[in-house]
């Protein structure tokens, strides 16, 4: 039974490796398991939060699976699993973080939970605009006396607050330049 | 903490800590000058300076910079401007200043790559303290729409926030309404004012500390 109700997508043409990964992720998330590329897409929908993909694969390759997602804008991070270190940029390529075969449990986990993080960022970014943005409208059309009578202005201020803290310490910010990348890429894939 | 009262002699300025992220609201002409001052005035310490440009190219900044330090270490410095044609190109000028050039200011994800390209060089060139000023987040704002660029200052200020670095996002206060600077200077630290009397710059820091600092030169 799933922990949380995120999915994550794994890609891999070879099922003893497709399945160790299963077993790894599934008592935390729903798992779903795709062979190759043409079944990656198949199984590609807004449910998908965290999409593991196998770059080597016969027929439709990871890359193109990637493109499919970037161009589709599918709200989802991906990380590249590869037998060899990248000697390529993998910001440039378009994933949001690569893991080099063999992958440990562990390590496995921590790349899920921390793309997954990256998501939940995004979520309370959204939130934090939208109170900020509520109480600037407030300020701009109401009186001082008005807004310092009103509760509703004392919760708005409040939880601005509280969320502001949150997004620099709970999901500790922006760590480094992959965390970065993803957030800034998130904003395009959004208009 | 970083010493920027080369640019405003007040105390939040004097020792502003690392991370800090401010935006600079008024005239255009003033805040631009105000976030050049800032970045030549971290040069002067042998800071790196990360220069964002939407309007103007970046050679001509690159420029500008030079022309307001003594003696200008090109190594301690890039600039991304907004002059590509579509793909994001590098080149590096003779005196080891780097420059970018991304399609527009609404191309984010390549701004982003920039940016983490910028501060990587400048850190393997050893400069790990360094100063990034943006002008103009009015170019941006009419490229995509205010919560994007709410969205990109917070995740721009966070990461400078955990590399240590100070940052300046000017906007144009003349053709923006009150309501989204304030929403913008929420994205951010505290904000610096700036306004002309009697046809010379003056600013004020406000956020920092309870209360508004005293109107100053530039």
């Amino acid at each position: 039974m799933a922990a949380d109700d995120s999915v994550v997508l794994v890609v891999e043409d070879e099922p003893d490796v497709a399945e160790t990964y299963q077993l790894w992720l599934e008592t935390e998330y729903e798992v779903r398991r795709a062979a190759d590329g043409d079944q990656a897409l198949a199984s590609l929908d807004e449910r998908v939060d965290v999409v593991l993909l196998d770059r080597m694969m016969p027929g439709l390759s990871g890359d193109d699976v990637l493109e499919h997602i970037r161009t589709e804008e599918l709200d989802c991070r991906v990380a590249m699993v590869t037998a060899v270190e990248p000697d390529f940029d993998i910001l440039e390529m378009g994933f949001d973080a690569y893991l080099s075969k063999p992958v440990r449990s562990e390590q496995l986990r921590e790349t899920v939970a921390n793309l997954l993080e990256r998501s939940a960022y995004d979520d309370l970014l959204q939130q934090y605009y939208a109170l900020v943005e509520k109480r600037a409208t407030l300020d701009a059309t109401k009186t001082r006396a008005e807004l310092a009578n009103s509760d509703e202005y004392e919760r708005l201020s409040a939880e601005i607050e509280r969320l502001r803290a949150e997004l620099s310490e709970t999901i500790g910010g922006i760590g480094d330049d992959e965390e970065f990348v993803t957030a800034v890429r998130e904003l395009d894939d959004d208009e | 903490m970083y010493d920027c009262s080369g640019v405003l002699g007040v105390d939040e300025l004097a020792t502003l800590e690392p991370g800090r992220t401010l935006l600079v609201v008024g005239p255009t002409a003033g805040t631009d000058e105000l976030v050049r001052a800032f970045l030549a005035d971290g040069l002067v310490r042998s800071e790196g300076a990360v220069g964002i440009t939407t309007a103007d190219p970046a050679g001509a900044f690159v420029e500008d910079l030079a022309a307001r330090t003594d003696t200008f270490e090109g190594l301690a410095v890039g600039v991304l401007d907004c002059e590509g044609d579509g793909d994001r190109e590098s080149e590096q000028l003779d005196s080891g200043a780097y420059l970018t050039h991304v399609g527009s200011a609404a191309a984010l994800t390549d701004l982003g790559i920039g940016i983490t390209k910028t501060i990587d060089r400048l850190e393997t060139a050893g400069y790990d303290r360094a100063r990034l000023g943006l002008t103009d987040l009015a170019t941006m704002l009419a490229a995509s729409d205010e919560q994007t660029v709410f969205k990109f200052c917070h995740v721009l200020a966070s990461r400078l926030g955990s590399a240590g670095l100070v940052g300046l996002f000017a906007v144009d206060a003349e053709t923006h309404d009150a309501r989204t600077i304030q929403v913008l200077r929420q994205a951010v630290d505290g904000a610096i004012e700036v306004r002309e009397v009697d046809g010379a710059w003056t600013a004020r820091v406000r956020g920092l500390s309870g209360e508004p600092s005293e109107w100053l030169a530039l």
